[in-house]
């Protein structure tokens, strides 16, 4: 049976857009990107930032949104916690959609606060049946209510619940299934868990459903030995790179982009890593087509 | 247990205004995580704890930038960490996260009685509110110079969203500046506050010292009073005949300054 939302999903028929390499617009790039007009295929906004009544960040949203394809991604959606859906938030939310007109729309798999109280941190919860059933249940809420399909991307995380009866590519799985979302994969989040959970990081590629991955995101973290933490401070690391490459032999090309939120560097710095995305999936598509 | 007590605990076991609480909440949490590696679960919860204190820190650290250079570390994390006690958010978004900060300190016991301190929070504060204020259209004189002068008298005014009149009763915003710029700053108490204008021009964040008549015109027409109203204030340091030219003089001045909207 198909979905309500089909005639707004392009690529339910298997067929999924690639807007290239990109980049995570943050202030501190916006005059250099002005400036410079560097090769960015296309720009993902963090949403929360332009919820504003005005004044620069929406000055530069006009001037990026001239000039780049932009994706919305969001850190308020509170997913997963069992409050009630913030309608306050959603409203203000499909208002920049609606002026945005982005290329798509993800926030977390994930909950950020319980009991009106929000932490701004992205928590997990247990891998099981029941968040996915209350997990599902939101996102059809929320899709309803923005009126197209949402990506929620996979979240990095430092423990694991005793209450998890699952992988958390199954559980990924089953939500995007029942849900009708497509998925966001962060190829550092999966570094991330699968060093701190100790799992093979492809079983987890492999393990989610090819034909709902539309974005990816990429990043460097913290090493600590024992365990990493996801900064987005730090160069994106070449084990990270190497499973970019193992994820573009497995998905094909899916659009993607660099996070960085800390310790900014130039941003010729960022566009060389950009390079070497480039690299390495023009190396994928030769080696396929060879 | 329900996802909603399990949330409830989590969030209990990284958050609590109560030192001791917070210990057994957390002791009582990780009885719910897996021993995994080398690190336990107490560790990884950490890891947690730390990141929303740090994260909510950051938050205070962008929007005041200068606070901390100006009563040092060994006040400013004690009241970042009793603040984010005090007001824990409720929203999506941060931006208005520290909205409480200026009235928290003014009863918060080791910096309450600083007035520096005090002044300093409230300025920062505004600069942030301005920043982020509704985009507002600035009247002209050339809009001005249409209204009948018949109409004149009764003339209201309205200002930019991001406009604020403060009194300061020390040398804040010399303070402010000298620490933005990373160097030792003088504190004095002035003889008498000082008004300053805060607003947004365009995109610029801007601030401007006014003197009392202008300070207590801006004031009156904040309040809605009319041209007629602030010309009758204006006896108050002029000469009537001086009255009307003042009165102009502050308009133009206004309007020069972007601090009036349609």
């Amino acid at each position: 049976m198909s979905s309500p939302l089909d005639k707004q999903l392009p690529y339910s028929n298997g067929h999924k857009p690639f807007h290239g390499f990109g980049l995570g617009l943050r202030p501190e790039y916006y005059q250099d990107i002005l400036d410079q007009e560097p090769k960015l295929d296309w720009l993902e906004i963090i949403s929360e930032n332009y919820l504003v009544d005005g004044g620069k960040p929406l000055y530069f949203l006009d001037q990026f949104k001239e000039r780049y394809p932009i994706a919305m991604h969001g850190v308020g959606m509170n997913i997963a916690s069992t409050d009630p859906l913030n309608l306050d938030y959603l409203s203000e939310l499909k208002k920049l959609i609606s002026y945005v007109k982005p290329l798509w729309v993800s926030d977390h798999c994930c909950w950020t606060g319980v009991n009106s109280h929000n932490t701004h941190d992205l928590l997990p919860l247990p891998f099981n049946e029941q968040s996915i059933k209350h997990i599902v249940s939101r996102i059809r809420q929320i899709q309803d209510y923005l009126e197209q399909p949402i990506l929620i991307e996979n979240l990095s995380s430092y423990f694991s619940f005793k209450a998890s009866d699952m992988t958390e590519w199954e559980f990924l799985t089953a939500i995007c299934e029942e849900a009708d979302c497509y998925l966001l994969l962060d190829i550092n989040n999966i570094y991330v868990n699968s060093r701190n959970h100790s799992f093979d990081p492809l079983n987890y590629i492999q393990g989610v459903p090819k034909q709902r991955v539309i974005q990816h995101h990429i990043a460097g973290h913290s090493d600590h030995g024992d365990y990493i933490i996801d900064t987005h401070d730090a160069p994106i690391t070449p084990s990270v790179f190497t499973l970019y490459k193992q994820a573009l032999e497995h998905f094909g090309p899916i659009s993607v982009m660099i996070e960085r939120d800390d310790n900014f560097p130039q941003l010729k710095e960022l566009l060389s890593e950009l390079d070497t995305l480039r690299e390495i999936f023009n190396d994928v598509k030769s080696g396929q087509t060879s | 247990m329900t996802l909603k007590q399990l949330q409830s605990d989590f969030l209990a076991s990284i958050y609590s205004p109560d030192e001791n609480n917070s210990e057994e909440n957390k002791h009582n949490f990780t009885d719910h995580l897996c021993q995994q590696g080398k690190i336990t679960p107490k560790q990884r919860l950490s890891i947690y704890q730390n990141a929303y204190l740090s994260r909510l820190c950051s938050v205070i650290d962008s929007d005041f930038p200068n606070l901390g250079k100006l009563i040092g570390d060994d006040l400013y994390h004690p009241l970042c960490q009793a603040y984010i006690n005090a007001f824990p958010s409720k929203k999506p978004s941060l931006n208005n996260f520290c909205a409480q900060l200026p009235k928290f300190i003014h009863q918060y016991a080791p910096l309450k009685k600083h007035t520096i301190t005090t002044e300093l929070c409230d300025f920062e504060w505004q600069l942030r509110k301005s920043f982020d204020a509704k985009d507002s259209i600035a009247l002209t004189i050339e809009y001005l110079q249409t209204i009948p002068s018949d109409q004149w008298p009764s003339l209201t005014f309205k200002f930019t969203h991001g406009f604020a009149l403060k009194y300061f009763s020390m040398n804040t915003v010399e303070v402010w500046k000298a620490l933005n710029n990373d160097e030792q700053p003088e504190i004095k108490k002035l003889g008498v506050p000082q008004a300053w204008v805060i607003w947004r021009q365009g995109l610029v964040t801007q601030y401007i010292s006014v003197p009392v008549d202008e300070a207590y015109s801006l004031e009156a027409a904040q309040e809605g009073q009319n041209f007629e109203s602030l010309c009758e204030l204006l006896l108050e340091w002029w000469p009537e005949e001086r009255v009307p030219e003042r009165a102009f003089q502050l308009l133009q001045h206004w309007l020069q300054l972007g601090l009036l909207s349609q």
